[in-house]
């Protein structure tokens, strides 16, 4: 353990001097509940330093990158001209952010009725901290640093609160750029919370605009709180440039009879870890956590979930998979836990991943953890190259091998989305996996 | 014209050889039935012409329309319009039957100079063969064969066929797990293939499917290579007599 | 499995709780407790072991010393630290220096333990088959049916004896699957090792009996560390089976054995293990913590392992019997039945390494908690680049009985080949209320139902069983789980 502080000693002594000095500055500094939780969250974060691979749920993914990089929270981005913007094509609200705080220019954020309130993490702090009092999360362990570290620094974000009842039809889409131009890390915070019955669509969408070799580091938290019967469907599409690094969470409290359907895109950046920690905190609710990593060149893409079943008859599924092509390395880490009184739990967990190259490497750790008698859980996994049986049956059709394999890869890939059930969200990632398939030109092995 | 000549074919798999000097003629316009015990290297015969991997031709050729057949990768094979109708038909999860099919009418029809199809016209025709064998549209959107029944992933392996129009067309056991009504409907679907330019090869265990696929030619196979060769009488007979008959008959000779 | 008579055993033997917990009343000859240098030399000096292997041991114990505070911590199991300065390292029956000759020699009263424990150690009970070697705390007493394996060339005897007999076979062969410094434990069982059991079957020999040891502790605050190490030769053939047994006390013990077995070209090694070490009484008082390393080498091309192992003992264990597949076309299985009951903790499964091209591996785990117990399979499946068309199959169930004990699935998966295939799947569900109803209105008690539906839940495991450990095995299972249903 001491030897991993003093290897982050620069990174750690980087961040203290960047927290002195940006505190201050930070969005809500009067606000004293504030003051402590990032205080706090600081003090956590200095005492465990980056999490290494000693750490078990680090086994399979190293920081280095951001050690060496030494990022330090960007200051204030200034927003290219006229960038693509990625996304959906349909939402009912646009918020675009560039290293981690909103260009009003760039945004659409009209109103959306009664009852739906759509703004940022800076100004609910600056005129509404009531709103978010409460929602924002810390970590629980050494494991959690990074968790810790957006809360020390987290300056902007979206905020949704949806009245008991209130539907919203269209995704709200959520689009974050990172420009790398000034080098630095942002820590976006992002705070969905649907009151009783209440249903949205949110997309959040991490891309990266300007030069695409300039490092940056994105270290995201998404809190999300569901009362009894809300909905939430929950698309992270993760495609940050080849050198960047993504750290995303998202943190979700499934109330009684709540929903919570989620996908989580990895298709971009160098190192990307998008993890996702659900609870649920009270009866009958359901969960269904879908997500594909799709990697090549040196890419590492990690997956990491954790499911929490702590109340009677809530059910989980679960379904992540990897195409892997080149050097890349895929990681899927899922934990299931079942307290003691749990019963009627039915959580199930799968995780399939397709090698495409000699050097590709699939990690895989599907974990059950369970407390409890009356349940039913199930886990799977699966690594391997495309199936031979397959390819010959769409080949003995009279289809090329390329395309024959682009076409299982997308079926394969596909599926998931499918079980995602998001109508335009899940066009939308279908799209998304295809531009990637389209991408493979090769150009990306080093 | 003949569509296909094989000659001499030896095969072997993992080590063993299954064929051992099969020869056979089928002429444009004909359908041949090939007929044997389990075992008797039925669907190897099969997975040869459609050039799956691990079957490793040792002696002999396989001439279609004039051409190497063996030197052919599985997807010239098809484009060059062989088709292979699988005893087992793969399930793909995530793949809609309508993507691959129009991929693979498509990748054909370019190997051939064609204009592809756009998703209209594919979708027209793809409806009337669905139709011809009482199948519904919502079929298309299915991923392929996932969840189908025996009967259904049959069916859609003659849908394909139809679809893809083939000159040779080698059906493995596809009347195997089919009811009385389904193997109608199959045998009606194959039959409107039938065209004096084009010949079928039909593998089967039991002579029923030939009540309605009448074949021009009989062919038992037995232990690697073909026994006896006769007119569609031929069937009655192996049915009256069992393949031992004709296995025996041949060892004694 | 309903079969009556096996039933009226299994109530029988569940009155008496834990069976086996008798102390035998032996003069022991024993060393003071503590581990130091001088205890190391005084047990290889007892042994009249040569140098090298002295060395051997004081190279371990150098290492072990390094490792001080550093105990595996990774594991589910939570235990009071172990003072190894409170643990006796070497425990023998004393009657040692007038060694039997034959059996008519062996101390009667050592005898009747072993007729107590249901060992076919006397001859005409070997005829059925058996070959035994017992290892009484740390000294092997009796090896049967040697003579007749020496005429096929097999070596079977303590890991002593080998020592003398065959010291080049046991330096080339010693550490080379589980090194000195392999794991806290393993390497304290190399420093101090006291016997255990030596196989070496020679070229194209089929074993034609099964091999077998039981352990027993037997002396109080003794550790036992026996060292196993079996070696197959090209084309060879060899079944062999181990059981385990422990008197009850109210202080832990600890076991910490190192079994190395070796595969070579075209041999086949089936270990199994029926283990039913004193797990404690109900409320977590004594009982043995089992920490075991088990490790074979398929070094020669198509050679198999198989590792099977009923686990129904212990207060706490801690093993991953494994597999290395270091050359092409061998193969690994591991079966495993690992029940646990009141505050037992298991953590327990395997390791599987594919190294080389066209290596296969199965794993079937069946886990069963009771009580207050916490049982967890945890199990690693890797395939390293060269390891081409490596296939692995995985299941791994958990039964759960009562809402108190706890059951968890911890698989590591790590592909580097993409020509692999590597599947897993895990289940974990309670025996439900309608099979234990359908059983109950057939006529059978909850208890003898629970039996019968874990017998069943466990059968693909039970299967791999010699026939004689399969009986035994079975009773246990039953006898395990007394007290699980109310």
């Amino acid at each position: 353990m001491n030897t991993a502080v003093s290897e982050t000693l620069s990174t750690a002594d980087a961040h203290l001097r960047a927290f002195a000095t940006l505190a201050p500055d930070l969005p809500g500094s009067g606000v004293e509940w504030l003051a402590a939780l990032r205080r706090d969250a600081f003090k956590r974060f200095e005492d465990a330093g980056l999490p290494n691979r000693r750490l078990e749920a680090w086994k399979f993914t190293a920081l280095d990158l951001v050690q060496n990089g030494a990022f330090t929270p960007a200051a204030a981005g200034r927003a290219p001209e006229a960038p693509a913007l990625p996304g959906p094509e349909d939402w009912a609200a646009r918020l675009v952010f560039v290293d981690g705080r909103l260009i009003d220019g760039l945004s659409d954020i009209p109103a959306l009725g009664d009852g739906i309130i759509l703004t940022t993490l800076a100004r609910a702090l600056e005129h509404d901290p009531g709103l978010i009092q409460g929602h924002i999360s810390t970590a629980t362990d050494a494991a959690g640093a990074l968790w810790d570290l957006n809360a020390a620094f987290m300056a902007d974000g979206a905020v949704l609160h949806l009245a008991d009842g209130v539907r919203l039809e269209t995704p709200i889409s959520l689009v974050f750029l990172a420009t790398g131009a000034t080098g630095g890390a942002s820590h976006t915070r992002n705070i969905f919370t649907l009151a009783r019955g209440a249903e949205a669509q949110v997309i959040e969408t991490y891309a990266s605009a300007g030069p695409s070799a300039a490092p940056a580091f994105a270290n995201a938290v998404t809190d999300i709180a569901l009362a009894e019967g809300a909905a939430l469907t929950h698309a992270r599409v993760q495609d940050q440039g080849p050198a960047a690094v993504h750290t995303a969470r998202a943190v979700v409290d499934v109330g009684a009879e709540a929903r919570y359907a989620s996908f989580a895109l990895a298709l971009g950046a160098r190192l990307s870890r998008q993890e996702t920690d659900l609870a649920f905190s009270a009866p009958g609710g359901r969960a269904r956590l879908m997500g594909a990593y799709l990697g090549r060149g040196r890419q590492h893409l990690d997956h990491t979930t954790r499911v929490d079943h702590a109340y009677p008859n809530c059910e989980t599924e679960e379904l992540f998979k990897g195409v892997l092509d080149d050097h890349a390395h895929g990681v899927f880490q899922g934990l299931i836990r079942v307290a003691p009184k749990a019963i009627g739990t039915d959580a199930r967990q799968k995780n399939q991943a397709l090698l495409l190259s000699e050097r590709a490497v699939a990690d895989t750790k599907p974990e059950l953890e369970i407390l409890a008698d009356d349940v039913k859980c199930a886990h799977g996994a699966s690594v391997g190259d495309i199936d031979a049986d397959a390819l010959f049956y769409l080949m003995a059709r009279g289809l090329p091998e390329a395309e024959a394999r682009r076409l299982l890869i997308g079926g394969f890939v596909g599926e998931v989305i499918d079980r995602f059930d998001a109508g335009a969200l899940g066009e939308h990632l279908h799209h998304c996996v295809a531009r990637w398939q389209d991408e493979d030109a090769g150009g990306d092995d080093d | 014209m003949n569509i296909l000549e094989i000659k001499n074919l030896h095969v072997t798999v993992d080590g063993t050889e299954i064929l051992k000097g099969l020869d056979l003629t089928l002429p444009a316009g004909e359908v041949h039935a090939m007929m044997g015990p389990n075992g008797s290297g039925k669907s190897t015969l099969s997975y040869v012409l459609a050039g799956r991997e691990g079957y490793e031709v040792t002696e002999g050729e396989v001439i279609y329309r004039g051409q190497d057949l063996l030197a052919l990768d599985p997807d010239e094979r098809a484009q060059a319009g062989v088709f292979l109708a699988f005893q087992y038909p793969v399930e793909i999860p995530g793949v809609a039957n309508s993507v691959f099919l129009k991929a693979a009418v498509n990748a054909q029809r370019r190997a051939r100079g064609e204009d592809e199809l756009d998703a209209m016209d594919f979708l027209k025709r793809a409806k009337t063969q669905l139709a011809e064998l009482k199948m519904e549209p919502e079929f298309l959107s299915r991923p392929i064969n996932v969840g189908f029944s025996g009967g259904e992933k049959k069916r859609n392996e003659v849908f394909q066929m139809a679809m893809l129009e083939p000159t040779l067309a080698v059906l493995d056991e596809t009347d195997s797990g089919l009811d009385i009504d389904a193997l109608r409907i199959v045998a009606e679907g194959v039959n409107r293939q039938r065209a004096a330019d084009r010949a079928m090869l039909v593998i089967t265990h039991y002579q029923r499917l030939l009540n309605y696929i009448v074949p021009d030619r009989i062919h038992v196979l037995a232990k690697g290579r073909i026994v006896r060769s006769g007119g569609k009488e031929l069937a009655l007979e192996l049915e009256e007599k069992g393949y031992g008959a004709f296995t025996d008959e041949k060892s004694a000779a | 499995m309903s079969n009556p008579q096996t039933m009226d055993e299994v109530r029988a033997l569940a009155e008496r709780e834990y069976k086996f917990g008798f102390v035998t009343e032996l003069e022991e000859e024993t060393v003071p407790k503590g581990l130091n240098e001088d205890v190391i030399r005084l047990i290889s000096a007892k042994k009249e072991e040569p140098q090298w292997l002295l060395d051997w041991r004081l190279e371990a114990f150098a290492k072990w010393r390094e490792m001080q505070g550093h105990e595996p911590r990774w594991a589910r199991i939570t235990h009071p630290p172990i003072d190894f300065q409170d643990i006796r390292y070497y425990s023998a029956p004393k009657s040692k220096d007038d060694r039997p000759k034959s059996l008519d020699e062996v101390d009667p009263e050592l005898l009747a333990t072993y007729e107590k424990l249901g060992i076919p150690l006397r001859e005409q009970e070997v005829l059925a088959g058996v070959a035994v070697d017992a290892v009484f705390d740390s000294v092997s007493v009796a090896t049967t049916y040697k003579a007749k394996l020496a005429e096929l060339g097999i070596v079977f005897c303590s890991f002593s004896e080998a020592v003398q007999e065959h010291p080049e076979l046991v330096r080339q062969y010693l550490g080379s699957v589980v090194p000195q410094g392999d794991n806290f434990y393993a390497c304290l069982n190399s420093a101090v090792f006291s016997d255990g059991s030596f196989v070496f079957i020679p070229e194209g020999v089929r074993c034609p009996m099964e091999l077998s040891t039981y352990f027993r502790i037997n002396a109080a605050e003794t550790g036992q560390f026996e060292r196993t190490l079996i070696v197959a030769s090209p084309g060879s053939y060899v079944s062999y089976l181990e059981g385990c047994t422990a008197p009850m006390r109210d202080e832990n013990q600890l076991h910490a054995a190192v079994v190395e077995l070796i595969a070579l070209e075209d041999a086949e090694i089936k270990y199994s293990t029926v283990q039913n070490w004193y797990p404690g009484d109900a409320e977590g008082k004594g009982g043995i913590y089992n920490f075991v390393t088990k490790r074979g080498a398929c070094r020669g091309r198509n050679s198999k392992i198989s590792w099977t192992q009923v686990e129904t003992g212990s207060a706490i264990t801690w093993k991953y019997p494994s597999v290395l597949l270091e050359a092409e076309g061998s193969v690994g299985e591991f079966y495993s039945v690992a029940v646990t009951n009141n505050l037992q903790q298991a953590d327990t499964g395997t390791k599987m390494i594919h190294l080389a091209p066209n290596t296969s591996s199965t794993i079937i785990s069946k886990g069963i908690s009771a009580g207050r117990s916490q049982n967890t399979y945890r199990g690693l499946v890797r395939v390293n680049p060269k390891a081409a068309n490596a296939r692995n199959y995985t299941q791994c169930d958990s039964l759960l009985i009562g809402d108190q004990c706890g059951g968890h699935t911890v698989p590591y998966i790590q592909v580097r080949n993409r020509s692999a295939r590597v599947e897993h799947e895990a289940t974990a569900s309670k025996i439900s209320d309608d099979q234990l109803f359908y059983c109950q209105s057939r006529g059978l008690g909850a208890e003898d139902a629970v039996s019968l539906i874990v017998n069943g839940f466990c059968k693909e495991v039970m299967q791999k069983l010699p026939m004689e450990f399969a009986v035994e095995a079975q009773k246990l299972l039953g006898i395990s789980l007394e007290g699980s249903v109310g």
